[in-house]
């Protein structure tokens, strides 16, 4: 059985939450430290991407946009203070890099409904990105949902509660522990016994020689 | 602290759960852990698959590394003909300028190496071996490239406001002497950094401080000249 996990309500503002982790990986980087950068890009490759194919279709276009967004990001951090969050400055980087890429094409960013419901448009991205991919990136990207889904069914139930009601609710772990009447220190160890038990799963397709190299994280 | 605990932590670091000055701590070791690297890719990885968010590529983050590295090297590379070119008007320290050109660019590589493997997507086991042999080969060529280095006059230069050394110690247990040809080369580079370009010169040494070398160096690699650990 294949269970659909479907965000109920709106995860809470990237970077909001993850100040601290993102601000010491920031000094890292500009105390000289690009690894610290990387560990930046990996986390937020994915937004980036998601965010600016709202304003471009084509999906190859759309990372390239985003990878000059996070050059933009790396050439300004000496000027990034912390007055907002990282992930917050980096969203208008990435919005005006992709405004600016296509008025050098003359051309206007597609229609984005604004009121559509934001599962539908991750639906229309993915399809977008799929439309684009190579069939052996199609095929590792489907194998890693399976996998991850797979792996959240047969999680024990209060594993799966605690990182759905953290990764698609966007609780914090304060909340979260409010929600399943526990201690915090029980939340984040179930959220960190769920995160390694997928990612086991996971290791098993990605080291398998899967399309490796292609597609993913 | 077990592995599983530090996992632990980075899983709540990656949540925004951790203390501010635990970040900072943990931090460090993510950007020198393999392992870390691997698993924090992972969280994100998972947490896009669980929203049903599209995948970035494989091999997204380890070409924006890929570009940062090539804007430096471009940067650095004109800084260097710029001041060759005031050099060649005096005469003076032409020869102290010559050698770490291609020193920071295999510094910088140093870095590559390692994201190209790292960041691509979640590492496999494989590539987390490949890569540590990465580094200790890139450390073998920056070995060779600092050798020749007309150092004796500028390090005495600096040599009376440095510190004893930029390299946190390894246990005795072989690996000393890895370690003082590594201090010795981590000082060199400081020792030049009026030179250099600050990035270049951080990304050089964080080759040097957060590389761990597996084992020593070869024996054959000794026969290649190197300055005088201090």
């Amino acid at each position: 059985m294949r269970t659909a996990y479907v965000q109920l309500g709106s995860i809470s503002a990237p970077g909001m939450s993850v100040d601290d982790s993102d601000l010491s990986l920031v000094q890292l980087a500009q105390r000289g430290d690009s690894t610290a950068f990387d560990a930046l890009v990996l986390r937020y490759q994915h937004k980036v991407v998601k965010l600016i194919m709202r304003y471009v279709r084509d999906a190859a276009e759309a990372e390239d946009i985003a990878q000059e967004a996070f050059i933009k990001a790396y050439r300004a951090l000496p000027r990034f203070r912390g007055d907002s969050a990282f992930y917050t400055w980096l969203y208008r980087i990435a919005i005006n890099t992709a405004k600016n890429a296509l008025a050098a094409r003359g051309r206007s960013p597609i229609e984005y409904d604004l009121d559509a419901d934001e599962s539908e448009h991750s639906a229309d991205l993915r399809h977008n990105m799929r439309d684009m991919a190579t069939p052996e990136a199609m095929a590792l990207t489907e194998e890693i949902r399976t996998t991850v889904n797979a792996a959240m069914d047969q999680l024990p139930e209060d594993l799966r509660t605690a990182i759905v009601l953290r990764e698609l609710e966007g609780l914090s772990y304060e909340e979260i522990a409010a929600a399943m009447d526990c201690p915090v220190g029980t939340v984040r160890s179930r959220i960190f016994r769920a995160r390694e038990a997928i990612d086991a799963r996971l290791r098993e397709v990605l080291d398998g020689g899967l399309g490796r190299g292609e597609v993913a994280g | 602290m077990t592995d599983q605990e530090r996992d632990s932590q980075l899983s709540a670091m990656f949540d925004g759960e951790l203390p501010g000055a635990e970040c900072e701590l943990l931090a460090r070791r993510l950007a020198r852990d393999a392992q870390m690297q691997r698993s924090w890719a992972s969280y994100a990885l998972i947490g896009t698959v669980l929203r049903s968010e599209p995948l970035a590529q494989r091999g997204f983050a380890s070409d924006v590394s890929r570009r940062m590295v090539r804007e430096e090297d471009a940067a650095a590379r004109a800084r260097a003909n710029a001041a060759a070119g005031q050099r060649q008007g005096s005469g003076a320290g032409s020869l102290a300028s010559s050698w770490w050109i291609p020193l920071s660019g295999v510094g910088v590589a140093a870095g590559v190496a390692t994201l190209a493997v790292f960041f691509g997507g979640i590492p496999s086991q494989q590539e987390l071996a490949e890569s540590r042999l990465a580094q200790v080969r890139v450390a073998e060529v920056v070995l060779s490239a600092a050798a020749p280095a007309p150092a004796a006059a500028t390090e005495a230069s600096v040599a009376a406001t440095e510190p004893e050394s930029y390299v946190t110690p390894l246990p005795d247990d072989g690996r000393a002497v890895a370690v003082g040809v590594a201090a010795s080369l981590a000082n060199y580079v400081v020792a030049h950094s009026s030179v250099s370009a600050p990035m270049l010169r951080h990304s050089t040494l964080s080759a040097f401080v957060t590389a761990e070398l597996p084992e020593p160096l070869a024996p054959s690699d000794d026969s290649t000249p190197r300055p005088e650990a201090r």
